[in-house]
């Protein structure tokens, strides 16, 4: 082997490595991806089960205000947006487990995560509710939106609010009209 | 928390009513005013309160309550009033997340110390973060760092 | 040349035999972490017969099933362990004590909130069980179907992965 070649070839296996260096440093995964949560995507009307919890969309309102009752009072609250309350049955997938964190999800990846402004107890809501296999429950889940993203919705469950590695169900809210803007009532009546 | 005097750099000054965007939040700063009355707590003639409203909207993706640290008292004889609490208006009780692109008015209350005498006009500074895409203990992405971006100074009303 | 061969060789089997080393070492607390974190060994025992488990005497007295009234797809299933101490810190290793009811593919269905009088088996810290036995009480709803073939499960996180677990003598 002549010199002359043989330094070209050390050049061109350098050359070689410091690209797969770079390659490697510029696609590698950041963190949010690698601690992603595992999703299961599904329709509205079906079952979509993940490693720890299944839940179904059952039906969806929209309301301008909220009516509830607590502590025999009755309170109204109203938003600069439009109520989507979800009607959803829940179960827990092998062993007991929660759903922790819900939200919206708009066409252009906005999240609304649930309204703390109201406070359902735990017999309608889903915070704090321990579920078990086999044993679905109903719950209602209660956000607020903004008027023009009604059209395209999704529903985010997951285990957490801060999702690393966590299970997270997605489904697509559905609506009977083609125009869910007309069928906002000016009020829902949550109980107490 | 870092307050400037009204003269930083690299801040603009804004009237009453008008919006800038700070970073995570469009913020408006409305009114401020003094009254007896806290809008949690029972009635009580012994107290008076610093009420300051603000309009805040969410410019980031997802629902946040990280809102506490953006608007300060400049004034430093006024430093001593401490943190407020905050006030959602339209529930006047204490506000949940804020959601994207949905305005909200707070309210910030002070409780003022019987001995403390406000200016006619209250200097406020209007704070940022900035956004990282990767934090530097593991490569998340946030807001980072509160600075300045503003400042306003709104009229005293008595009540 | 063969010794060039014979450093190739011994690099290989020097490589082989440390990668797992080197795997095992860094791994090892992880995999311990992750061992622990579930209930996956189940130490079995005869409702009849006493079982020695976390410095504790377990004893299953009882166990009712009846439908609920509202809904017979629904079955209330009452659980009652009798326990004495054998050791006098045993109760502080008791802390997030849970039990559950299981089936035979590892299905499990957590206990209820325990009514007022009741003592569950996550307030055993704050009581003395050394003297005199203490009655635990858990209430479980399950499916109907489920209810004649589940057994009872007593995880506490300190023994991990191990676990108790009572089969029922089905009459």
């Amino acid at each position: 082997m002549s010199g002359g070649a043989h330094l070209a070839a050390k050049v061109a296996g350098m050359l070689l490595s410091i690209g797969a260096i770079l390659f490697m440093w510029h696609t590698m995964p950041g963190y949010v991806e690698i601690t992603a949560p595992f999703v299961t995507r599904g329709d509205a009307g079906e079952w979509v089960h993940t490693r720890t919890f299944g839940v179904r969309v059952d039906k969806s309102y929209l309301s301008r205000t909220l009516r509830q009752t607590s502590f025999g009072r009755s309170e109204e609250r109203t938003t600069s947006g439009v109520w989507v309350i979800v009607k959803v049955d829940a179960l827990a997938v092998h062993e007991p487990s929660m759903i922790g964190a819900f939200a919206l999800q708009t066409e252009d990846g906005r999240r609304y995560q649930h309204t703390e402004r109201v406070r359902l107890s735990r017999k309608v809501g889903l915070l704090g509710r321990e579920l078990q296999p086999e044993m679905p429950v109903a719950a209602l889940l209660v956000f607020e939106v903004p008027e023009d993203v009604v059209a395209n919705l999704m529903l985010i469950a997951g285990e957490r609010e801060i999702p690393h590695l966590t299970s997270e169900a997605h489904i697509s809210l559905r609506w009977q009209s083609s125009n869910p803007l007309t069928s906002i009532r000016d009020t829902l009546d949550l109980g107490s | 928390m870092q307050t400037s005097s009204a003269a930083a750099p690299g801040t603009s000054s804004l009237t009453p009513g008008a919006a800038i965007d700070a970073g995570q939040w469009r913020v408006k700063p409305l009114r401020a005013r003094i009254s007896t009355e806290h809008p949690l707590r029972r009635a009580s003639t012994r107290n008076s309160y610093l009420l300051v409203d603000v309009e805040f909207t969410n410019l980031m993706q997802r629902s946040s309550r990280d809102f506490a640290f953006v608007v300060t008292l400049d004034q430093p004889e006024l430093a001593r009033l401490g943190e407020p609490s905050i006030v959602l208006v339209r529930d006047m009780a204490l506000p949940d997340r804020l959601h994207p692109r949905m305005p909200e008015t707070l309210m910030l209350v002070w409780q003022l110390p019987t001995d403390v005498t406000l200016p006619p006009e209250l200097h406020l500074s209007i704070l940022g973060k900035t956004f990282k895409a990767a934090d530097n203990l593991v490569g998340s992405p946030g807001w980072f760092n509160p600075a300045p971006v503003a400042h306003v100074a709104l009229s005293l009303s008595a009540p | 040349m063969s010794n060039e061969l014979f450093a190739r060789r011994r690099s290989l089997i020097t490589f082989a035999v440390l990668l797992p080393a080197v795997i095992w070492m860094s791994a090892r607390e992880d995999f311990a972490i992750a061992r622990q974190s579930r209930a996956t060994n189940a130490i079995d025992a005869m409702p009849a017969q006493a079982a020695q488990f976390s410095g504790f005497n377990w004893r299953l007295i009882d166990l009712k099933a009846a439908p609920t009234e509202r809904t017979p797809e629904a079955t209330q299933v009452e659980a009652r362990l009798q326990i004495i101490a054998t050791a006098r810190e045993a109760a502080q290793s008791m802390r997030n004590c849970r039990v559950y009811l299981e089936d035979s593919t590892g299905q499990r269905w957590s206990a209820q909130p325990s009514r007022r009088g009741d003592i569950s088996c996550a307030q055993l810290p704050d009581i003395d069980a050394t003297e005199k036995p203490v009655m635990l009480v858990a209430r479980f709803v399950i499916p109907t179907y489920r209810a004649e073939y589940v057994s009872l499960a007593v995880v506490i996180p300190k023994q991990r992965p191990r676990y108790l677990r009572f089969h029922f003598q089905r009459s």
